[in-house]
């Protein structure tokens, strides 16, 4: 059972990392190696916030959410806008994410050096579990996460099909010259979808200890599966990081807890694979990911 | 006559590729003006210098007598032209009726509706598929489409960028008279690029070739035709 809801929690929190990802890729067409980052400021924000001025973790969603997206929206400004203004191309932009996100574990790793030596925190490996409230005999970082994933999923649909600035968004990732040409701002828009990916993976790293250990590397060390969860999700629908997430996190957790039942736990630590090899499959067989398959049957 | 497009001097291009060099063009209300010229020869570039989408080097670009070289791209739009694309000038994924939407991006929310319906008077054969995804239209639809969208922002002029390319006889001698109506009805000014010269010489007023990036003659369309030589050198008709 404890596996199961690990597997449940594990999902939804790789859903709201994969969520601004998928973002970022729809719109602007960046493959954004630094997200990882962004998630882990995320926790950092919980951490420190919690241990200066009290409270759950969840008080301090909003603040997570904010930092974080004025972190990816600084990435975006600074690092990618600049050079993307010069026509380069989306391989260049990936490598310009992978300097940003080199440069941020560096920043990251002195802030908990930074904590650690001056105010004796354990900034280095924290878990907030103690921190959370129950809920019909779970913990609350199970319905919280979910909540989050939803509200986010529901409300950027919302705001996609039904508002102006939904179909410039959509308008943005399909033909970016064209939609400057109809009079929509590009970098204010792909500035705003930054931020909002970026909110999402401050929220999934604000929640993210709640229920796992955390470090300065959480997020460099997820960024893969992050990425698994984007292409097997697909860009056609931002309920696929949702879809995604959950098969992933279930394939990674509980999959392979039944897998170490079976043939010994000497299985757990290729865990990671799983989603790699997840990676792999798609790329072949469903390039489109699950929500373009699942558009293409209802189509 | 006053100029709804007035162009000085223009010397433009891509960062350091430099295509067009010293060219000077006028536009004025309700004139259609055609710029000819073998392939290569930056008549796009020309198109993507009013609205920023090439470098500007020197010269000005005036639209209704303000200087748009500072303008950003986006803004162009508002100060009404209308830009249909060679290629890339509908959004696929988008119906056709969120497609009209996108192009009146520039107008207030509640004066979309009655554009829409504007428009839909002017180019009646995109009433059937408004709810179609724009990306299953075939090529004489989908230019159809480029042309209510390019619209939609109640231009004052209109930039059209080889509205009939790759199009059937058939499908190009309906997107004429669709362009042929717009001037007659709307009086709206434009800037034709074309490569069926049959086809423009029945609409425009005004003919600029250009060659190698420099306009090398300017005139009625009727002169152009009368100079056989650069009929016969440049636009391979005799």
């Amino acid at each position: 059972m404890a596996s199961f809801i690990d597997a449940l929690t594990y999902s939804a929190l790789l859903g709201l990392m994969g969520f601004g990802l998928t973002l970022i890729r729809r719109t602007t067409g960046v493959w954004n190696v630094a997200h990882g980052e962004v998630v882990t400021i995320g926790s950092y924000v919980a951490l420190t916030a919690t241990s200066f001025l009290a409270h759950s973790p969840y008080f301090y969603l909003p603040m997570a959410f904010l930092v974080c997206a004025g972190a990816s929206g600084i990435i975006f400004l600074a690092g990618v806008e600049p050079i993307r203004a010069k026509g380069a191309s989306s391989i260049l932009l990936l490598v310009v994410t992978i300097a940003i996100s080199l440069i941020m574990i560096a920043v990251i790793n002195i802030y908990a050096d930074y904590l650690q030596n001056v105010f004796h925190l354990s900034s280095k490996n924290f878990l907030f579990a103690r921190l959370d409230f129950t809920l019909w005999g779970q913990m609350g970082i199970l319905w919280a996460a979910w909540a989050a994933l939803a509200a986010l999923t529901v409300s950027y649909y919302l705001v996609l099909q039904h508002t102006r600035l939904g179909l410039a968004l959509r308008a943005l990732a399909e033909q970016p010259t064209l939609a400057v040409v109809m009079g929509a701002n590009v970098k204010s828009l792909s500035l705003l979808a930054w931020c909002l990916a970026g909110g999402a993976a401050g929220l999934a790293g604000c929640l993210f200890p709640m229920r796992f250990q955390c470090h300065p590397g959480v997020g460099t060390s997820m960024i893969a599966t992050m990425f698994a969860v984007s292409i097997f999700g697909g860009i056609e629908k931002m309920y696929g990081p949702l879809l995604a997430g959950l098969v992933l996190g279930f394939a990674q957790i509980y999959g392979i807890d039944l897998l170490s039942s079976w043939v010994g736990p000497g299985v757990i630590p290729f865990k990671d694979l799983i989603p790699m090899i997840v990676l792999l499959l798609t790329l072949q067989f469903l390039p489109e990911g699950l929500s373009g398959f699942v558009g293409r049957r209802r189509g | 006559m006053n100029s709804v497009l007035h162009i000085k001097n223009l010397n433009a291009g891509y960062g350091a590729i430099h295509v067009l060099f010293d060219i000077n063009l006028d536009c004025a209300r309700g004139e259609a003006v055609a710029i000819v010229g073998p392939n290569g020869s930056g008549k796009t570039t020309l198109l993507n210098s009013i609205f920023r989408l090439a470098d500007i080097f020197s010269g000005s670009v005036i639209l209704d007598g303000t200087e748009m070289q500072q303008e950003k791209s986006h803004k162009v739009t508002g100060r009404g032209v209308g830009y249909l694309r060679q290629e890339g000038n509908v959004f696929p994924g988008l119906s056709v009726e969120e497609n009209l939407k996108m192009g009146a991006f520039n107008l207030p929310k509640g004066e979309v509706g009655e554009r829409m319906e504007e428009v839909l008077s002017l180019v009646k054969p995109v009433v059937p598929f408004l709810r179609r995804t724009a990306g299953t239209l075939s090529g004489g639809e989908r230019e159809m489409v480029a042309l209510a969208v390019a619209l939609m922002c109640r231009p004052n002029l209109l930039l059209l960028d080889e509205p009939t390319s790759g199009l059937s006889p058939i499908a190009s001698a309906q997107i004429a008279e669709l362009i042929k109506n717009l001037k007659d009805k709307t009086g709206l000014s434009m800037l034709i690029i074309e490569q069926n010269l049959k086809i423009l010489f029945d609409v425009v007023d005004k003919c600029y070739l250009l060659v190698s990036g420099r306009i090398i003659f300017s005139g009625g369309p009727g002169e152009l035709q009368c100079d056989k030589e650069l009929m016969r050198t440049y636009l391979g008709l005799a």
